[in-house]
């Protein structure tokens, strides 16, 4: 039975990691703005040359 | 706007901005431009692989507000002691700054703006924040904080930075601790109930003397730091509550935390029992639950804007015929500043030199520039209109008529601070809780002593009011999001409660019954030619009849003024007069001899050359659809007040409707009236006119168009489509309270089942544990439950 000893403290550490983790994101604004991130996903890295060319090759195929 | 440019090939719209081009049209890559900011702007833009920005024809449209101009208005971003204020974080190579740009409102917006480092390689990130319309930008020290502003300007976000912007920051902070005391409070929560349940669940489960004191010390330590943390604005309401000789709703709480803890204390220590942490950290945890949800407000807008919002932060100052920027706080009392097309009065003064034609729109909602020579006085909040103008200033910032209006004004939160319901409540409730725990103590003390303390801490626990506290929290909080979704923002929830008792609305009518281009004017008969025109405005310029006035601007500016050989006026009825030969009448149908039709919507006046009739000038305010049938509501059920800053022509319309009427008020006016009033009183007002009236309210809604643009402080932001909505929101202003008080009531049953358990001694930690979290979960889902069903049937 002793062994429960072990595993509530084990139990007990992890629990605390994750608090911290949640303090710690909270803390550094990550919660602060919840709209914005879900833009910027969708923005392309690079729109480069080769995308363009890409796209109006795709586009005059269609037609 | 472009389609139009499509049809008639000869008007080019910019291809930037979207003006119209005048005949310096510029072109270049095929495309035309109004000018060569725009034509710059194209070419960074297009240079650095951003061309999706003009796919977007909401940007495209936008105006690029007098972008030479920008370079002179953010001259004081060049002030060292500006800069400090104004940066987040500098060190030797990058500083970075927060700046609100009004302007954002759609991804593109986004998508340009967090490309700034492709536009300016001197820019090293931008960052967007989209809810409160706020770039975080760092910069390298190669450019300046003056150029970073310019360069949003010429992108068609103007940096707002005004005396505001330097003092907030100081309100985010303590939104996120709620969070991280949430955070705490429900890790304890959740740890203490597992480590408790072998408690529980006692009956034939038979576990080592060992482990139930290791139990109780692990619980112990989980509750240290719900009491020492996670509880202390608890703590720090009930004692100034008590100073203030105020029994609020935080008082029982905080008897109830520590005779929690204490008891805990006691018994873990001495071994004799299993203690109440569970109970102890779920109270806690709930109650900061409710205190969140009811926190949870529209971060978004602003319902603190006072004047410092509006003025600049600096000003040009003439010094020995040096013109120099200085901050608005260094401002003293016989400086001479200048002020150029557009600026801002910072304080009263005097003109120098100069013409003067301001524009006091901002302080009385007079849309009419008025003229001031040298000489004269001109008041903070003016907005010089036209030239240079020089002002000698006779008082500094603070002590302006303006700045007064406002700081006179005791804060209305201070004044409800210890009056909502919740609060009446308790201070019977903690009374009487405290009677019952001496009753019980005394009821033992006769029949069996040793129990006394069991039971008295018994009663203390069982009558914290958690579920008391979270009835309110929630109800208000849910309200709050009902009516934000019909487009009225709240402020903070309380406002709810003070809407349900208001009594009385006094209504502003300019730019809340009606829309904001009040007047709209016409002219029915035949068609005018310029000649006739120019006689009318000669005519009517020499009237002081506002009616002539309106007339007057209507015909606008490029007729010239005729000289007039004859006048003769009769008031309230019209004019004679004799132009270039012609005798002119102007005036009611009476006067000029036409039979006059009733129950007209409109104000008209007739025009009469010689003989002939020529017709009349159409001209009625556009009211705001529905609003009469609104008005003719709300009577039956409040009395309405109407104050305008305007003249009387709206009387006949409007008198039906109100119980009392008062034209030509002044804000001051205004602001004294909403005083002397004694019963619960609603303001409804837009400008800034009526900014002092909304505040010294109980509730001062402003309604406005677009909920992101300035507003007067206020306790709720109406849109201005949503003002046929307000007998359903005061009616469910209503229904949310009555649901409260049912919520209340329901939270008293489960006290007393509670209280029956302890004041006989029977309170185990267990039926706490359950009670505790079963009368907090049905009271929070009730009152969700009410408050959604009737903000469904709205």
């Amino acid at each position: 039975m002793s062994v429960i000893i072990v595993l509530i403290g084990f139990s007990l550490i992890v629990a605390s990691g994750f608090l911290v983790a949640f303090i710690w994101a909270s803390k550094s604004g990550q919660y602060d703005d919840d709209y914005t991130p879900s833009v910027r996903i969708l923005f392309d890295d690079e729109p480069n040359q080769t995308v363009n060319v890409n796209d109006r090759n795709s586009a005059t195929s269609r037609k | 706007m472009v389609e139009e440019a499509l049809i008639s090939p000869k008007t080019q719209t910019c291809f930037h901005c979207g003006d119209a081009c005048a005949e310096d049209e510029i072109i270049f890559d095929e495309k035309s431009f109004c000018c060569h900011g725009c034509k710059a702007v194209y070419e960074l833009i297009s240079q650095s692989d951003l061309n999706q920005y003009y796919n977007n024809q909401d940007l495209r449209t936008r105006k690029m507000d007098n972008l030479s101009g920008s370079e002179r208005k953010f001259a004081f971003l060049d002030q060292q002691e500006v800069i400090d204020e104004i940066l987040r974080y500098r060190d030797e190579t990058r500083s970075v700054v927060k700046l609100y740009l009004a302007g954002i409102h759609c991804s593109s917006c986004i998508y340009l703006l967090e490309h700034l480092p492709k536009l300016d390689q001197r820019v090293f990130a931008a960052e967007v924040n989209f809810i409160r319309k706020e770039i975080t930008v760092t910069f390298s020290h190669d450019t300046s904080l003056r150029e970073l502003a310019v360069l949003l300007t010429s992108l068609g976000y103007e940096p707002t930075i005004n005396l505001d912007s330097l003092s907030d920051s100081q309100k985010k902070t303590k939104r996120s601790s709620i969070g991280t005391m949430i955070a705490v409070a429900g890790f304890c929560f959740g740890n203490s109930m597992l480590i408790s349940l072998p408690e529980y669940l006692d009956v034939g489960f038979q576990y080592e003397t060992t482990f139930k004191s290791l139990f109780g010390w692990i619980n112990l330590g989980l509750s240290l730091p719900v009491v020492l943390y996670a509880a202390q604005d608890y703590y720090k309401s009930a004692w100034s509550g008590l100073k203030h000789k105020y029994l609020n709703i935080d008082v029982p709480i905080t008897l109830g935390i520590l005779t929690l803890f204490l008891r805990s204390l006691y018994e873990i220590l001495t071994g004799t029992g299993p203690g109440y942490v569970d109970s102890l950290n779920g109270l806690v945890f709930f109650l900061l639950v409710g205190k969140w949800y009811q926190g949870k407000s529209y971060q978004a807008l602003s319902f603190e804007r006072d004047y410092r919002s509006y003025f600049p932060i600096s000003a040009t100052r003439l010094v020995g015929g040096q013109e120099e920027n200085v901050m608005l706080k260094e401002l003293v009392e016989g400086d001479e500043i200048i002020l150029h097309n557009h600026e801002l009065i910072p304080a009263d003064g005097l003109i120098v030199s100069g013409d003067g034609k301001i524009d006091y729109s901002f302080v009385t909602g007079e849309a009419e520039p008025v003229k001031r020579l040298a000489g004269e006085k001109v008041f903070a909040g003016g907005r010089q209109i036209g030239g240079q103008l020089t002002v000698k200033l006779e008082k500094s910032v603070n002590n302006s008529e303006l700045t007064q209006l406002w700081n006179q004004e005791k804060s209305k939160e201070e004044k409800h601070q210890y009056d909502t319901l919740i609060d009446r409540v308790s201070r019977y409730f903690t009374v009487v809780i405290l009677l019952l725990a001496l009753g019980t103590g005394i009821y033992w003390n006769l029949t069996d002593p040793t129990k006394i303390w069991d039971s008295v801490a018994a009663v203390l626990i069982v009558a914290c009011p958690c579920a008391l506290a979270l009835a309110l929290p929630f109800g208000l909080g849910h309200g709050m999001r009902v009516l934000g979704e019909k487009g009225l923002y709240l402020k903070n929830a309380n406002v709810i409660e003070r809407l349900a008792k208001i009594k009385e609305i006094v209504f502003d009518k300019t730019g809340t019954l009606t829309k904001n281009d009040p007047l709209g004017i016409s002219f029915v008969g035949r068609e005018l030619n310029q000649k006739e025109e120019t006689i009318i405005k000669s005519a009517c310029a020499n009237s002081a009849h506002p009616l002539s006035k309106l007339i007057v601007n209507h015909l606008g500016d490029k007729l010239e003024k005729l000289p007039i050989s004859q006048f003769a006026e009769e008031i309230g009825k019209g004019f004679v007069s004799e132009v270039s030969g012609i005798e002119i009448k102007v005036g009611s149908a009476q006067w000029v001899g036409q039979t006059e039709e009733k129950e007209t919507q409109e104000s008209r006046v007739y025009v009469k050359f010689g003989e002939n009739h020529l017709g009349y000038f159409s001209i009625r305010a556009s009211y705001r659809e529905g609003i009469f049938d609104k008005l003719t509501e709300l009577k039956n059920h409040f009395a309405l007040h109407l104050l305008s800053g305007d003249n009387e022509t709206e009387a006949n319309n409007l008198s039906p409707y109100f119980s009392q009427i008062h034209f030509n008020q002044k804000p001051k006016d205004k602001l004294d009236y909403l005083q002397r009033q004694n019963e619960s009183t609603l303001m409804i007002g837009d400008g800034l006119n009526d900014a002092g009236a909304l505040k010294s309210a109980e509730v001062g809604i402003s309604v406005c168009e677009d909920i992101h643009q300035f507003s007067p402080a206020c306790d709720a932001l109406l849109q201005a489509d949503s003002i046929q909505l307000l007998p359903m929101i005061l009616r469910f202003s209503r229904s949310v309270m009555w649901a409260v008080i049912a919520a209340l009531i329901l939270s008293f049953a489960y006290n007393i089942v509670g209280l029956s358990f302890a004041v006989t001694g029977n309170l185990t930690p267990v039926i706490s544990a359950i009670l505790m979290p079963v009368s907090s979960i049905t009271v929070v889902g009730f009152i969700t439950l009410v408050v959604n069903l009737v903000g469904k049937r709205l």
